[in-house]
């Protein structure tokens, strides 16, 4: 078997369970293993790791396949380098489900990234990762930016006084008009 | 042609990159400027259409469960906010971001008479975060409110889905 670059983030936090379950499989695997452990403590002892980096986008380049958290900042960025990918929701976190809705609905969208559930299983989903073939993801579409300006433009902007005399003004004269009109 | 004055709060990590994309598609267009939480230091750095800062205390919840400090922590980020906005005097304030947002658009709304422009984090697919549901309650029609997933729609009556920024 040849050996193959992986890559682990998770993020700002920590994950704990993940760099735990990763650093016991790594005998395991032949391949190269790197992972960024964030603010976790557990220091993982049978693969290189470091805790942050300004820039990840170096490490994604290198890598043949990428593990990470299920932060959405994360995943998009990772979907939009087209690698391989597999995706493990953080429930250590304070909001613990987040995540697990967020990854289940992508998943279903894209066959950009592979959504582990468990994380026992993760030995399992690298296995399979190996054979199954990596879609690369479309971003969707987003119309947000025009229905802000759309709505800025459609608000009402406060009615000088002088203005609203003229319309009252504007107003008599209709009726008057339209008096005269029945005459 | 003036500009019309935008006000942006700003949240942290993935809240902030959400905004900024918005604003990058939005343009040159409008005259903004940022609101950032004190403890956030990275958010300033991927500013890229300039604008003034301002810093107010951190409100941010997390883990608290104790009111007392609770309140603690939003009675000065109050006045703080109230100061800020008296020199910006926005038209219309964005926010998407965490409690840091929250009493800065209830106050922006009810004090100056800023239409309220929100939407909710890209994570949220089917249920709603505690941040949307608290400034829902203070939504009225002329503001606008909106959702980044299509399921999300039924349970904010008002809102509309707009495609996601991802």
């Amino acid at each position: 078997m040849n050996t193959k670059t992986i890559f682990v983030t998770v993020g700002t936090g920590k994950f704990e369970s993940l760099t735990k379950e990763m650093d016991n499989i790594a005998p395991k695997l032949n391949d190269q293993i790197t992972i960024q452990i964030g603010s976790g403590k557990y220091e993982p002892k049978n693969c290189k790791w470091f805790r942050f980096s300004p820039n990840l986008n170096k490490h994604y380049a290198q890598a043949d396949l990428i593990i990470a958290h299920g932060g959405p900042g994360t995943v998009f960025e990772i979907l939009d380098t087209g690698k391989k990918f597999i995706a493990c929701a953080n429930r250590d976190r304070t909001d613990p489900l987040h995540q697990v809705e967020f990854l289940e609905a992508i998943s279903k969208e894209t066959k950009g990234l592979m959504y582990c559930a468990k994380i026992e299983d993760l030995f399992k989903f690298i296995q399979k990762s190996r054979k199954t073939k990596f879609e690369q993801y479309k971003k969707s579409k987003c119309w947000m930016d025009k229905e802000v300006t759309t709505f800025i433009k459609t608000t009402p902007k406060k009615i000088s006084k002088f203005a609203l005399f003229k319309k009252l003004i504007n107003s008599y004269i209709n009726i008057a008009k339209t008096l005269t009109k029945i005459k | 042609m003036v500009k019309p004055k935008i006000a942006i709060v700003l949240g942290s990590g993935g809240h902030t990159t959400q905004i900024l994309r918005l604003v990058d598609k939005l343009g040159n267009k409008y005259n903004y400027s940022y609101i950032i939480a004190n403890t956030d230091h990275t958010s300033k750095k991927h500013i890229r259409i300039p604008g003034k800062i301002y810093y107010i205390f951190d409100t941010r919840l997390k883990t608290d469960t104790n009111i007392f400090k609770i309140i603690c922590k939003f009675v000065p980020s109050t006045i703080q906010t109230i100061g800020i906005l008296l020199k910006i005097k926005p038209k219309f304030i964005i926010a998407c971001g965490p409690a840091v947002c929250q009493h800065v658009l209830i106050l922006a709304k009810y004090l100056f008479g800023a239409k309220m422009i929100f939407f909710e984090s890209w994570v949220r697919v089917k249920t709603k975060s505690f941040t949307g549901k608290l400034v829902y309650s203070f939504f009225t029609k002329n503001d606008l409110m909106m959702v980044q997933w299509k399921p999300l729609v039924k349970k904010y009556p008002y809102s509309k889905f707009v495609g996601r920024l991802g």
